[in-house]
């Protein structure tokens, strides 16, 4: 399963360390309050993909507004694939 | 890269091949180029120009042909070298740019809202020409547009690493200019040439494609968008420049559509196909381009044209190649 965890320390390695002063992430953080990039996105949805070997739907990534959003649509392809 | 860099990339690339053009007129004027700089400025004209043309548009962005895993890395790394961007954001805005192409929604379309006159239009050329790299609210999300390209690791690796591939753009020529003349000012005059000023004409080359490529040229199909052919920026365009035949055939892996219309990017896919190194390439065949013609004619195009936007690549049930002319 994808936790949270693991998509932390994806976005830590997108921002290179350099968190917004006073923000913690979690699942509730917001994708747009990051200041990353659509890139940058781009690259922690997809290398969750190949860390799990499973394929998202990439029009519900798009929509994905938070952090909770993409584990959520994640867990339930990897659910999928494990039941 | 993240937003703030891609803002600084865009503009230090736009003003640094600006100064290099600037310093080459002046060296001209004391004839300080010789004939190292003038094969050194061709042979990188050539990697950027197939790199966008063969590599970003036509294999990236609108899966013409299928090749295997190095060519895709090779053409995918000669396009980077190009400096317009990384792989997947270029892909991203082409695409929706055909999704939407001088329609609301359009990334750079020289058709904006204005007063009509001479004003606007210049306007809106600049706009369609460079001015679009420098909005800041604008991004076409990589996720939504190019899932395909995305789930592939070189690209992401490329993407993720531009900037070092657009300065191997500039290395590469100096180590081709000190190899030919085994001078340090060889190099330095190589890398001169064929990175500053090579970005500087190939990229508004391209960029004509998108500003002068919706304004002045022939209509063969009545597309809703106002692409045209512009048969003066084609040879050095790589072929791109028969925009209006590409935008009634977006996926064609040759946008030259008759003999006498050069496409030297379309020779390029087929000589590779002929010796096996692409397959899958896609062609229209004449009878097909006259029937779209006629009912195109029939419908009646230009930007006020109704149409409409093709489903996004992620938005499809299948992602099978040749579910529609769109992407």
């Amino acid at each position: 399963m994808i936790t949270v965890e693991e998509i932390v320390s994806l976005v830590s390695r997108e921002l290179r360390g350099t968190v917004p002063a006073g923000m913690t992430i979690d699942e509730n953080t917001r994708l747009d309050d990051l200041g990353i990039s659509s890139l940058q996105i781009a690259e922690i949805v997809f290398t969750l993909e190949d860390n799990h070997n499973v394929e998202f739907d990439p029009a519900r990534a798009a929509d994905a507004r938070t952090l909770g959003d993409l584990i959520a649509l994640g867990n339930d392809v990897v659910s999928a694939k494990a039941g | 890269m993240d937003g703030h860099e891609h803002r600084w990339f865009i503009l230090i690339s736009s003003v640094v091949p600006l100064l290099g053009a600037v310093a080459a007129v002046v060296l001209l004027w004391n004839s300080m180029v010789g004939p190292s700089d003038l094969v050194v400025f061709v042979v990188m004209y050539i990697i950027a120009g197939l790199g966008v043309s063969t590599g970003y548009h036509r294999l990236l962005a609108h899966r013409s042909f299928k090749t295997s895993r190095p060519l895709r890395i090779f053409f995918a790394t000669a396009g980077a070298i190009a400096g317009q961007g990384p792989p997947l954001i270029w892909t991203a805005h082409h695409r929706r740019h055909h999704r939407v192409a001088d329609k609301p929604g359009d990334p750079h379309s020289p058709y904006l809202d204005g007063p009509p006159g001479v004003r606007s239009a210049l306007r809106g050329l600049w706009h369609a020409h460079l001015g679009w790299l420098f909005d800041r609210e604008l991004s076409s999300d990589p996720v939504r547009y190019c899932p395909d390209i995305a789930r592939d690791k070189d690209m992401r690796f490329i993407s993720r690493y531009f900037i070092w591939f657009v300065l191997a753009g500039i290395a590469l020529p100096a180590l081709l200019g000190f190899a030919l003349t085994w001078t340090l000012a060889g190099a330095a005059t190589g890398a001169l040439w064929g990175g500053l000023v090579r970005f500087f004409v190939a990229n508004h080359m391209t960029y004509a494609v998108n500003s002068v490529g919706h304004y002045f040229g022939r209509r063969r199909f009545d597309t809703p968008d106002e692409s045209r052919n512009v048969a003066w920026l084609a040879l050095f365009s790589f072929g791109e420049a028969w925009h209006n035949n590409h935008h009634a055939f977006p996926r064609a892996a040759s946008h030259g559509f008759r003999w006498y219309e050069v496409d030297i990017s379309a020779l390029v896919i087929r000589g590779l196909e002929r010796i096996g190194l692409v397959w899958d390439v896609i062609r229209i065949d004449p009878e097909r381009q006259e029937r779209r013609a006629e009912s195109l004619t029939r419908v009646g195009g230009g930007r006020y044209a109704r149409a409409e936007a093709p489903i996004p690549l992620a938005e499809r049930k299948t992602m099978a190649v040749g579910v529609a002319d769109v992407e």
